[in-house]
């Protein structure tokens, strides 16, 4: 009975007209997620009346393969321009750009795509087997669990970036600071809106990202490279014999803890709604660096940095659908764009889902496993393309970075305010940089602010009810305990090293 | 330690007692009068205040830039310069750059700022060669992107 269901699913989604949309969808995936600015949510919203005229699961099949293909495009620009273009690449730049700058830009590009395909494979696969026993898990998740596991990554996040956990863990809260702007989420006061109408919705998170992550990084080589502080000698320093741009499959799977790690991380922060590809790839990135044991070479073009980013980032690709099929809840913005799709073909995601509509979602998963063959196929076609501008003079492809950055925050809102806040950002990103305080922080906690608050006023107002209830939930004791550990291990270490500085 | 690297050392200690200090300043500024300003208190609520979140983030702010100039605070005396200064007029010339991307942006069209600025930057890095391709290539590229905003999501850049 299981066999006559995995083969039907096979047999519909290699059919050649769902085969082309796929590959079609990868392909606009990666191209618009490698532009600063547009990433695979954009592209997904553009693109969901083209799939109007396809039959449901073409439909779906085409969503999610942009949704692969974006979520990988951006490591192109994270490496080659250490301009992430979306806030999970954030993490990629930090190996990739520097790997890069030493000659090695396809060989980590090939790192980031290769990690990208075998994350979501992972992903995909544990999305098949363990649907409904996840969902049952993630039903377990209330706003205290939520509370602890924020906090949790706020402490593990701020300990791997930036010059200084002191630095970062301020970084962090500005950005919640930030996120605070708008509307309150329970009694609709404005806040900070200073009678503006534009910001009642709050900042828009594209235009901070790319403004603090990506545009403040173009800024600042244009800048270094206009006052001579550093030398335009990227394009020169890249292979140019085929023997050095090689990356043998041995080499590859070394790194195979790393990998495994990382798409278990992507697949675990996933299928909790809301927590999304950003945190899963800080997270796993700080995993990788802790396990790792040449902790120093993480920051200056350690392969390990981009695999354990790529791998959790695309995992969260599959085991978002784990919410948005068992339990009918978006795991973040592109699975409900992928629940608005599925309900304009008539299917209505829920606990029923699987029971009424198998044949779509067994066809589906097929579709996914497929899509991961696909886009390793095109992304490696894609890879000698994009390898062509890495031999452009910086001193050419950084200028147009700055209109590309204003196509992409216009498109989606046809705001000139976001733009105007994208400039601001960049402007910030800047400031923060030059003097130490990262911005990545900034921006995850802005991204994970309105998520923050929300869980803590809930967990604030069951401790006004009942005071013990708090107390009762062991996974929010083990992660509260976990980021005691941590605050106390760094201040451990900062009382040593002030000893030994003494 | 050698003498550059205590140099160096030095210079960044005072300038994260300098950050810990605008911290500081920044949060009790907040605390102070943006948030009674900006956040109204709804005149019936049984919830938690709208200015409780705001209120807490600003204060741990507030916490990190005390700790930061705790941690700092024996470099303050220390003689010789930062790059504090260097990094705030990056930042202006950028605001400078921004403020003209806007105007131009408002009254002269998407097409004309990219032009303008790709090549302005492009001199501005120190391209000196090939200027014609390069000035060609600043118009072509935002014409093209203004061609496929609207041939491909009907939208009219401004």
């Amino acid at each position: 009975m299981m066999q006559d269901i995995v083969l039907h699913a096979f047999a519909a989604a290699i059919q050649p007209m769902n085969l082309i949309f796929i590959a079609f969808g990868i392909f606009l995936g990666i191209v618009i997620g490698a532009l600063p600015g547009l990433g695979s949510v954009t592209a997904m919203a553009v693109l969901i009346p083209l799939t109007f005229y396809m039959s449901p699961l073409t439909a779906i099949a085409f969503l999610v393969g942009v949704n692969k293909g974006g979520t990988s495009g951006g490591a192109v620009p994270a490496i080659l321009l250490n301009s992430p273009g979306t806030p999970e690449s954030a993490a990629t730049a930090w190996d990739g750009y520097p790997m890069a700058r030493r000659g090695e830009a396809f060989r980590a590009l090939k790192f980031a795509l290769f990690s990208s395909v075998t994350g979501d494979t992972i992903s995909d696969l544990l999305l098949i087997v363990l649907v409904v026993p996840f969902a049952a898990f993630a039903l377990q998740f209330g706003p205290v669990e939520y509370t602890a596991v924020l906090l949790f990554s706020f402490a593990l996040i701020a300990g791997i970036a930036g010059d200084s956990p002191l630095k970062s863990g301020m970084a962090i809260f500005i950005g919640i600071f930030l996120a605070t702007v708008g509307l309150d989420p329970v009694s609709s006061t404005p806040r900070f809106t200073f009678g503006r109408i534009e910001l009642y919705d709050g900042l828009s998170l594209a235009a901070l990202a790319i403004g603090a992550l990506a545009l403040s990084s173009v800024v600042m080589q244009i800048s270094d490279l206009a006052t001579r502080r550093v030398v335009d000698d990227f394009a020169a320093n890249q292979a140019v014999d085929k023997q050095d741009r090689k990356l043998p499959a041995r080499e590859f799977f070394s790194y195979w803890r790393t990998l495994i790690r990382g798409a278990l991380i992507g697949s675990l922060v996933g299928m909790l709604p809301g927590l999304g590809v950003t945190l899963a790839s800080f997270m796993s990135y700080a995993a990788a660096r802790r396990s790792s044991k040449h902790k120093e070479k993480f920051g200056h073009g350690e392969p390990e940095g981009i695999i354990a980013t790529e791998s959790a980032n695309s995992a969260v690709v599959g085991s978002n659908l784990i919410p948005t099929i068992a339990l009918g809840i978006p795991g973040n913005i592109a699975a409900a764009l992928l629940i608005g799709a599925l309900m304009m073909h008539g299917v209505v995601p829920g606990p029923f889902m699987l029971q009424m509509h198998g044949e779509l979602i067994y066809g589906l998963f097929a579709s996914m496993i497929v899509a991961n063959l696909l886009h390793l196929l095109i992304g490696r076609a894609g890879l000698s393309l994009w390898i062509l501008f890495a031999r452009v003079p910086r001193r050419i492809i950084l200028p147009p970075v700055l209109m590309l950055c204003i196509f992409g925050i216009y498109l989606p809102s046809q705001s000139l305010w976001d733009v105007g806040v994208m400039l601001a950002f960049a402007g910030m990103g800047i400031l923060f940089t030059r003097v130490g305080i990262s911005v990545v922080c900034t921006v995850i906690g802005f991204l994970l602010g309105e998520m923050f608050e929300t869980s803590l006023r809930q967990s604030l107002l069951l401790f006004q009810v009942d005071g013990l209830s708090i107390l009762a939930s062991p996974i929010a004791g083990i992660f509260l305990l976990l980021t005691i550990m941590i605050v106390a291990r760094a201040l451990w270490r900062g009382s040593r090293k002030k000893a030994t500085t003494a | 330690m050698s003498g550059s690297a205590q140099n160096l050392r030095d210079a960044s200690g005072r300038l994260d007692f300098l950050i810990g200090l605008v911290a500081v300043l920044a949060a009790v500024f907040a605390i102070v009068w943006l948030i009674p300003t900006q956040v109204e208190i709804p005149a019936v609520t049984d919830q938690l205040s709208p200015r409780l979140f705001p209120t807490l983030s600003a204060g741990v702010v507030g916490l990190f830039g005390l700790a930061l100039m705790f941690r700092s605070r024996r470099w303050i005396l220390e003689p010789g310069g930062h790059e504090g200064f260097r990094f705030f007029v990056e930042a202006l010339a950028w605001v400078a750059w921004a403020t003209m991307v806007m105007l131009l942006l408002s009254y002269a069209g998407f097409v004309i700022t990219g032009a303008v600025s790709c090549f302005a930057g492009m001199l501005l890095v120190g391209q000196r060669r090939q200027l014609l391709w390069c000035a060609l290539g600043s118009i072509l590229l935002p014409l093209a992107v203004q061609q496929l905003a609207w041939y491909a999501f009907y939208i009219q850049l401004p």
